[in-house]
């Protein structure tokens, strides 16, 4: 079988050997090319797979931890909605007594991030003091007929999804 | 040093020397090679993006079954829930209780549409009924009073039921999530 190859197409005595080598050239420059590209592509989507999957995370944690906190703190005038003194956006603040001392624990989102902060009663929270639960575009809270309505957003791919849930206060009222 | 595809081709019984050279044969198997491994990684990444899309519409699905149930929990009858703005546009049924509705898109969105199921993703239903061995009459002359008619399936201790179902292109209906709780509904 003959076989042409780069070190028969130096003294190749046929005219062919050199079609095939600059095939194979071609080839191999292709194959070169498609590989950067994989590589490339491979990096680009993997790196968009895992903000996907944090920034779903995020609001997962974002709407649990709202979800259990409200429900911890569901007791008589516990819940309220009042704008904070960070960026003057409604907030929840939950009331609870901690020896002999009522404090207030306030859930705000500034600078792109759900965050909890610890204050006196008619005090505003610290953005310093604060500590940052999730990384979520937005987040908006409204109370209506005793259920508390959340609202986030979240950069999910190239667009931004909205998420939202609803919360029965029981205490509300009472 | 031979190629691995000398090595096959002398053990195929030809006779192949040192002084071959990178066939265009060797190439295109390489090529072929490399697509196939391209094909496994192409397919690994949708995997994982079908994966992360399957995550998002079960963390919206639940938060909209638990929206769901929280609204029927804190309505005292049927006349609540019909208005509370979380139904609005949904389809209500009252056979063995009430059974509510809610179409959305692929996004998530509601569907408003008259002929909702063939643009729907996605179906929330809400079921609420009397919970099983609740004596009923017990409290059906409370419930029968004035304005509390409508209500009167609701009176009483009560089951409801949210269930996300995804209808796949193959018009097949998969149940994604399924919540259940009780509540004293009291007229």
């Amino acid at each position: 079988m003959k076989r042409f190859g780069l070190t028969e197409a130096k003294d190749s005595e046929s005219g062919s050997g050199m079609i095939e080598l600059m095939m194979v050239m071609t080839l191999m420059l292709l194959f070169g090319v498609t590989i950067y590209q994989i590589i490339l592509m491979g990096s680009d989507t993997l790196q968009r797979i895992e903000t996907q999957r944090n920034a779903q995370s995020d609001a997962r944690v974002a709407l649990s931890y709202l979800n259990v906190r409200t429900k911890q703190f569901d007791g008589a005038d516990q819940v309220t909605i009042k704008p904070n003194g960070v960026n003057g956006q409604n907030s929840l603040a939950f009331r609870y007594r901690h020896e002999e001392a009522e404090y207030d624990l306030w859930v705000f989102w500034a600078d792109g991030q759900l965050m909890e902060a610890i204050a006196g009663v008619d005090e505003e929270p610290d953005w310093f003091g604060a500590s940052t639960i999730a990384r979520i575009n937005s987040f908006e809270t409204v109370l209506e007929n005793q259920v508390l309505k959340n609202t986030i957003t979240y950069t999910y791919g190239r667009k931004e999804h909205e998420m939202s849930n609803m919360l029965y206060i029981r205490s509300y009222g009472t | 040093m031979k190629c691995l595809i000398c090595y096959i081709y002398a053990a195929m019984g030809h006779n192949v020397t040192d002084e071959s050279g990178f066939s265009l044969l060797e190439s295109l198997i390489s090529v072929a090679i490399l697509a196939v491994i391209s094909g496994f990684i192409l397919q690994m990444f949708i995997s994982s993006s079908m994966v992360n899309q399957k995550a998002q519409n079960l963390d919206v699905g639940s938060a909209e079954a638990i929206s769901a149930i929280e609204v029927v929990k804190q309505s005292s009858n049927q006349d609540d829930i019909r208005s509370n703005s979380f139904f609005e546009g949904c389809v209500f049924e009252e056979t063995e209780g009430l059974k509510i509705t809610k179409y959305y898109d692929s996004k998530w969105k509601q569907v408003f549409d008259a002929n909702k199921t063939n643009a729907a993703k996605f179906i929330l239903n809400v079921k609420v009924t009397q919970a099983e061995g609740f004596e009923r009459e017990k409290y059906s002359d409370i419930a029968l009073q004035g304005d509390y008619v409508v209500s009167r399936e609701l009176a009483g201790l009560n089951d409801i039921f949210a269930t996300i179902v995804e209808i796949t292109p193959e018009n097949k209906q998969i149940e994604l999530i399924s919540l259940n709780t009780s509540k004293y509904i009291n007229t």
